[in-house]
This record gives structure tokens, C-alpha cells and sequence, in this order.
């Protein structure tokens, strides 16, 4: 399975071209549901419906091989107990550019048939942001058919946006869709290539020319399976004897090649879009860490999202955008809300954890890669990052990260990756005041500190800058330590609040205090033993929420559920400390769980015991695939296998699962050109 | 009086070096259209020293608009990014310079630093 199949939605997607449809692959939709043919932020296709003789049809089968293409294999009418169809249905649906959709239609009659084959077709243009909101349009519809193509088009003031449908067969316009007259022999059949082009206009009405990730402007199916190909090859080639890794690892490296776009103002290389439905777009947060956990796989990811974001980061204050000098950006989007600013997304620059993590990107960049040149020439925007956290970040004054919203129409309440308005509360479930400090914005300043100073000392040639940034490291940790340690529950607060109180629920958050290095060593014991506890640890991961605080809820999006990018992130940081069982436990209940999704790990799941479900209920809206999802098996990998650079070669220090014998990452990409890397889980004691 | 425009750049040249850009080496062109009239300005970056000059020429990215959208852009009252995607602004030659052009305009009327922000006007109108 290529395209996802979630539900009863069948999603197909290039890049930030995609499709979400039923499992009979009409669209239906309304406001508040994301189906439809979408790009560029834009739905160009809300209602897409096949009838034979006024029928709607039924779907047998969605054979969905690859992300770029699907087949629907259908009937006419509902099957009571039996199908007994003379006639049945192809639907062959590919996307790239454009969406293009094979309808064939079979007669597996002895005698002759002529059925009507019609086609009902809509367009709303709903921005991504009119979808959960009911606000009607403000520009006007137009709708042509002209030299046998259908023309739908929507403008406001300038702004416009197209979508150009056609048919190999010629049909004609009725004013709601499109129909043919097919007359068929005796085991005969008939199909028709239909095509759907999302067009976006720029100043001057003229046809924007959109870039994809790699090879042709117009690609055909064979182009796209070629590309996919080219890529799969690419990839460091996995051996195990569990066959569930396998094809975890196969879905991820293909959904990675799923998500990659060119957005509209890139300087040159491609990003992951973050999720689909409904982020699919250039996430500052999400491209930085899929990128760190792609590092040994696929090292062009860090270095295009670190141009991408170097070139988009701030220079100015604006409280609309919540923009500051040296700031990476949250998001971007393309739509008509973002065009006439009625959403902050020009960029929008609301999240406080980027900036930093951008800092800590390019330094596991560059001890991976070797690349002196881009550390070099991205200097100042590093500088420029650094400089943001104690000036734009340090909102008290008392040396902490902190946020708080000054767009306080559209912009995000909690500007950490727990974004939801109850993400960050008290254990008895009260919500602190809007200006807070969360424990892992503390942990990525301390990382992109060092680290920072790192590449001064070693790139920029200037290692004071490099005393003084170490200096303010090891400050920030002492203090640290004292401000967020909760000595009674033996843990780290989830945040301070605006009185610089302690924001005291158990959450997952404290886990990233482990890979950012800014937990001391005599407390993570304690950390572990809560991360691992009966409270935390579901039996598949660790809850963004422990079990019996306040606001715990098991289907609560931050406050309950299971996050595999969280997890991958904590297993990593297990074993910076030493902690190499509790990964392997992690990565263990990670991938055993991706068994339940064919391989490819949702946004989330729900936090309920493993015992109790004995699977992994998936959280009801949540995103797949998923760009920060799909690097979580790559960096449970790394993890697993105790891969870290260490000056021109690789160094492993295997810690296997007990359900894993052996695993064998071969070609893996680096500063030592590509090399080869084993693990074995030792023979048991006595055994 | 002089046209928005022209106070805009004569502030641009004085400003001489933006540090954001002290990587970007590009010549961009800004064609306003006014009533009567378009006129040209290039703004030539070298590893961040910015030099304004009058007139047409060649450049890697063609920035156009109305006096009216310009103006706008110089008040800060929108950004390229959003006139772009408006299609107040053409742009021609390398879209990825959008990301430069963005950083040329000044603040937007009004804005906090985030801190003074947190201080004050937040805490009174948002608890």
C-alpha cells in the first residue's frame, strides 16, 4: 500500500499536490471536510462524483500500490448479498502536477449494453483554512466550457485561481458535469483519460509554472514509478530478520519521497510537507526535526531546509506575523487567507522552538556531513538565531525561553510543538496565564548553545564568541536545574509560568531534556524511572500526558496521546544517557505499532494501555502520512543501532529489541562517504 | 514632494548593509507603475552591502506594482510575500528573491518587541 487508506479516505498525493476521496473515489465535501483535490493550500476539486445510469457506484476493491496512484475497483448500485453486475467500473487515479483519472468501464454481459456515464463536478476553492471555519467567499465564480474543456475559475480582486478539466473522448458541459453515451458488444469496454489541472495565476493573469521535487514538469505514471525507483536506490538498504522493520522502513523512505515540494519561493531544493490532510506546507518546526531524524539516511533534507529557513528567517518586528529579528519560521502557506492577510501565514512566525533547533540542525549537520562550506556561508543566520533567544526568546528576562502570542486573533496560543490551547497545564488541570516557559524550549537553548559554540570555534574562527556562548550554557543548565526540578515528584516542571512558578504536570515534554543534553545526570534516573512508569508508558510509547493528571485524556491531541515523533526524539535522548534498554523498549512498541498502519505511523494514536486494546487506536483527525511520523522509524534506527559520528567515521554501538536478532543498514551517507553498519543482540546469559 | 518611492529608497541607500543578507549576492529591480509613468529602481546586494541606483538594467528578479501596492509594502502595512500572493506584485526572474525583497521593507506600524509586548500591552489585554 502506496496511498493511504485510512478509513473508508483514500489519499494520493505528490508533494503538496493531493487528493483525499472515498473509497469509490468520488468527492463529496463540504466546509468542514478535508476532501477534495488540493494545492497550494487550495481545494480545485470539492465534488467529483461517477455515476453509471444515474447509480452511484460501490467499491470492491482501492488497490493503492504506490503514493502517486491508486485504482478503484467498482460497481454500480449497493450489493445486498451478492454483486451479480453486468457491467463494473476502473477508476485509475494518479497525481503529480495534475490529477489524471482513467475511467474504464467493462461489459461482462453476453449481450450488448449502452449505459450513461456521467460525471458531477464542483469546485468551492475553500482556502485549507476556510475548512474548519464556515466563512463564505468573498470573490466571484466562473465556470466555461470551451474546445471541449471545462474551465472553473474563481477570482477576488486579482487573486486567481483555476481548475481545467478535460477528457480524451469528447463529451459535452450540462452545466453540473460532464456525461458520455458508451455502447458496448459483448465482453467489450471502454475508458476515457480525464485530466484536472490546478492552475494559479500570478500578476498579469498569467499560468504560474510550478516546480516539482525532481525530474519532469509533467510527469507520467512511468516518470513518477522511475523517480520513486531513482530514490528507493538511494536509500541505505536495510536488512533484518524482522520483516516488520523492513517494511516499516520501506514505507518510510517512501513516504518521505511522498511529501517532498518545491515551494513557490524556495531558493532551489525541495522540503517535506508536514502532514496531510492538513499541513501540507513548509512547518519550520516539522522540516527541522525530520531532517535530524533523516540525518543518516538522507542528509540533502537538512541542508534544503536549512537554505529554505535561512533564507524565510525574520528581520523585523510584526505582531500580526509575530515576527523578530533572527526568528525561523512556524509556517508558510499559499492561499487566498494568507494572500490578503486574513491568516498570518506570510510567513507566520509563532513557535519558540525552531529557532534554536535550527542552531542545534546545522551542527548535527555538519558533524555528519563534513559540509565546512554551508556551516560557513549560514553563519550569520546561526548568529542571527543565537542572538534571538536571549533577545526575542528571553521574554521575562530571567534567562528562559518564553513565549507568549501578540497576534491574539490568529496567532498560536502555545508556540512549543504542543500548539493546543490546553497543551501546557498544572497537574490539578488549570491552564497558566499566557506567558510560559516550556522545560524543552530550555533544553533546545542549552543544545543550540554549545553547539553553536562548536561552530564557532571550529568555522567561524571565533572562539570567543564560543567561551561566551559555553559561559551561558552551563548557566542556563544550573539554573535550570533549580527553577524546573520538582524535588518532591522527583521530575522536571512541564514549564514556568508568568511568575515564574512551576507549571508542575508530568509530561512528555521532559524527555527532550535528554537528547538536548540540559538534564544533569544524577536526575535522570528519576526521569526514566517516571517516562517508563505505568503513567507514562502506554505499553507501545510514552503519553504527551501521564495517566491521572488533571487533564489527561487517553484521545486528548497533547494531553494523553502517543506521538511517534515524541517517542523517536525520547529514545534518542534514552541513549545519550546510557539508557539503552528503555530505548530499544521504545523503538520495540514504536515499530510494533506501525505493524497496525502497514508500516507508516500516524500523527498519533490514542494513549490507551496496550493490554487494554492490544492496538494502536488511531487519533481520529490525525495526519498521514506524516513528515515527522515517517522519520520516526529512521531515527529509532539510528538509535537502535548507536550510530554517531565520530570525526571521519561512523561508530556503532548496537542495542537491539529483544524481538530483533540482527539488523544490517548498509550505504549509510556521511562524511566518510557511505559505509556499512551491524547490530546482533547478544546470545542470552546461560542460553 | 517627493514620491513614496523615492523617500524609500533614498532611506534604502542610506542604510547601506543588512546584515540578513550578508550571504545574498543578486540585483533586484522594482518597477512602479504610476500614473503617468513607471519607474525603475535597482537594488544591487553584495554579501549584504545594498547600493540603490535609479534606471532600468538588467537583474535576476523583476519586482512590479502599482504606486499604491509599493506604497503599501513601505508603510509595512503588507509584505512581498503576501502582494505576491495577492498579485498586487509581479514577480519575474528567480521567485526564490521574494525571500530577499522581504527583507528590504521596514516593520509593521505598531509592532513590540516581544517582551515589552509580555510587560504591558499583553498582560492588560489578555489574561
Amino acid at each position: 500500500m502506496g496511498g493511504a487508506v485510512s478509513g473508508k479516505q483514500v489519499r494520493v498525493l505528490d508533494g503538496n499536490t493531493f487528493v483525499v476521496s472515498a473509497d469509490n473515489g468520488d468527492i463529496v465535501s463540504s466546509l468542514t471536510d478535508p476532501t477534495g483535490l488540493f494545492a497550494n493550500d487550495t481545494r480545485f476539486l470539492s465534488h467529483w462524483v461517477l455515476t453509471v445510469d444515474g447509480e452511484r457506484l460501490h467499491s470492491l476493491a482501492v488497490d493503492a500500490h504506490e503514493h502517486f496512484e491508486c485504482r478503484f475497483f467498482l460497481v454500480p448500485g449497493v450489493p445486498v448479498q451478492y454483486v451479480d453486475a453486468t457491467v463494473s467500473v476502473i477508476r485509475h487515479r494518479a497525481v503529480s502536477q495534475l490529477l489524471k483519472e482513467r475511467l474504464t468501464v467493462l461489459n461482462h454481459d453476453q449481450k450488448p449494453v449502452e449505459v450513461t456515464v456521467r460525471l458531477e463536478i464542483g469546485c468551492d476553492f475553500a482556502d485549507m483554512f476556510e475548512l474548519r471555519s464556515t466563512e463564505t467567499k468573498r470573490g466571484i465564480y466562473d465556470t466555461s466550457f470551451e474546445e471541449g474543456q471545462l474551465y472553473l475559475g474563481y477570482r477576488r480582486e486579482r487573486f486567481h485561481r483555476q481548475t481545467v478539466i478535460g477528457s480524451s473522448v469528447p463529451t459535452q458541459f450540462d452545466g453540473r458535469g460532464l456525461s458520455w453515451t458508451v455502447r458496448l458488444g459483448p465482453q467489450e469496454e471502454w475508458h476515457t483519460d480525464l485530466w484536472v489541472e490546478p492552475t494559479v495565476f500570478e500578476a498579469g493573469d498569467r499560468r504560474m509554472e510550478m516546480r516539482r521535487a525532481s525530474g519532469k514538469h509533467s510527469p507520467t505514471t512511468a516518470d513518477l514509478r522511475g523517480e520513486l525507483d531513482e530514490w528507493m536506490q538511494r536509500a541505505p538498504r536495510l536488512d533484518s530478520d524482522w520483516g516488520t522493520l523492513m517494511s516499516t522502513y520501506r514505507r518510510s523512505v517512501a513516504d518521505l519521497a511522498a511529501l517532498r515540494f518545491v515551494p513557490l519561493t524556495s531558493p532551489g531544493g525541495w522540503v517535506p510537507a508536514a502532514g496531510l490532510p492538513w499541513f501540507v506546507s513548509i512547518f519550520g518546526r516539522d522540516s527541522i526535526l525530520t531532517s535530524l531524524q533523516a540525518l543518516p539516511f538522507f542528509p540533502e533534507l537538512a541542508a534544503h531546509t536549512l537554505v529554505l529557513l535561512g533564507s524565510l528567517q525574520g528581520s523585523r518586528l510584526d505582531d500580526f506575523r509575530e515576527e523578530e529579528p533572527g526568528k525561523i519560521l512556524r509556517e508558510v502557506r499559499y492561499g487566498e487567507s494568507a494572500a490578503f492577510q486574513e491568516q498570518p501565514h506570510t510567513p507566520y512566525f509563532g513557535s519558540a522552538d525552531a529557532t534554536p533547533l535550527y542552531v542545534v540542525l546545522l551542527d548535527e549537520f555538519e558533524r555528519w556531513t563534513g559540509d565546512a562550506e554551508l556551516v560557513g556561508r549560514l553563519e550569520p543566520q546561526a548568529r542571527a538565531a543565537l542572538e534571538w533567544i536571549d533577545e526575542y526568546g528571553n521574554l521575562m528576562g530571567n534567562g528562559y525561553v518564553s513565549y507568549r502570542r501578540r497576534n491574539l486573533e490568529t496567532g498560536v496560543d502555545n508556540q512549543g510543538w504542543k500548539e493546543s490551547a490546553d497543551a501546557i497545564s498544572y497537574r490539578d488541570g488549570r491552564i497558566p496565564l499566557p506567558l510560559r516557559a516550556t522545560c524543552e524550549l530550555q533544553g533546545y537553548a542549552y543544545d543550540a548553545k554549545l553547539r553553536g559554540a562548536r561552530l564557532a570555534r571550529q568555522f567561524w574562527g571565533d572562539p570567543g564568541y564560543a567561551d561566551g556562548l559555553e559561559d551561558q550554557a552551563r548557566g542556563l543548565r544550573d539554573r535550570f536545574d533549580r527553577d524546573f526540578w520538582i524535588e518532591e515528584g522527583g521530575y522536571y516542571a512541564l514549564a514556568l509560568d508568568a511568575d515564574g512558578g512551576q507549571v508542575d504536570a508530568l509530561a512528555s515534554n521532559m524527555g527532550h531534556l535528554l537528547w538536548s543534553g540540559i538534564a544533569q545526570p544524577h536526575r535522570v534516573q528519576q526521569v526514566v524511572t517516571h517516562l517508563m512508569g505505568p503513567r507514562m508508558f502506554s505499553g507501545w510509547g510514552i503519553r504527551t500526558l501521564a495517566v491521572g493528571e488533571g487533564r489527561y485524556n487517553p484521545v486528548g491531541y497533547h494531553v494523553g496521546t502517543v506521538w511517534p515523533f515524541d517517542n523517536s526524539f525520547i529514545a534518542w535522548g534514552l541513549r545519550s544517557y546510557g539508557f539503552k534498554d528503555e530505548a530499544a523498549r521504545i523503538a520495540q512498541g514504536m515499530l510494533e505499532a506501525a505493524a497496525f498502519f502497514q508500516g507508516r505511523l500516524p500523527e498519533a494514536f490514542a494513549g490507551y494501555d496496550r493490554e487494554l486494546t492490544r492496538y494502536p487506536v488511531q487519533y481520529p483527525t490525525a495526519c498521514s502520512p506524516q513528515a515527522w511520523s515517517t522519520g520516526a522509524p529512521l531515527l529509532l534506527l539510528r538509535t537502535m543501532l548507536g550510530l554517531e559520528p565520530l570525526e571521519d567515521r561512523l561508530a556503532a554501538d548496537p542495542a537491539l529489541p529483544g524481538n530483533i536478532g540482527w539488523i544490517g543498514l548498509l550505504e549509510v551517507p556521511g562524511r566518510w562517504g557511505r559505509t556499512d553498519t551491524f547490530g546482533r543482540r547478544p546470545p542470552k546469559e546461560g542460553g | 514632494m517627493p514620491n513614496r518611492d523615492a523617500v524609500f529608497f533614498d532611506e534604502l541607500r542610506k542604510c547601506r548593509y543588512i546584515r540578513a543578507l550578508s550571504t545574498t549576492e543578486c540585483t533586484i529591480r522594482f518597477d512602479i507603475r504610476h500614473r503617468d509613468r513607471t519607474v525603475h529602481w535597482r537594488v544591487t546586494v553584495n554579501r549584504g552591502d545594498v547600493v540603490v541606483s535609479p534606471g532600468t538594467g538588467d537583474a535576476d528578479g523583476v519586482f512590479s506594482m502599482d504606486e499604491l501596492s509599493f506604497q503599501r509594502l513601505a508603510d509595512g502595512e503588507t509584505v512581498p510575500f503576501a502582494a505576491f500572493l495577492s498579485n498586487e506584485m509581479g514577480v519575474q526572474g528567480r521567485f526564490g528573491l521574494l525571500a530577499v525583497v522581504q527583507q528590504l521593507f521596514h516593520e509593521r506600524p505598531g509592532a513590540h518587541h516581544p517582551r515589552q509586548f509580555a510587560e504591558h500591552d499583553g498582560r492588560r489585554r489578555e489574561r
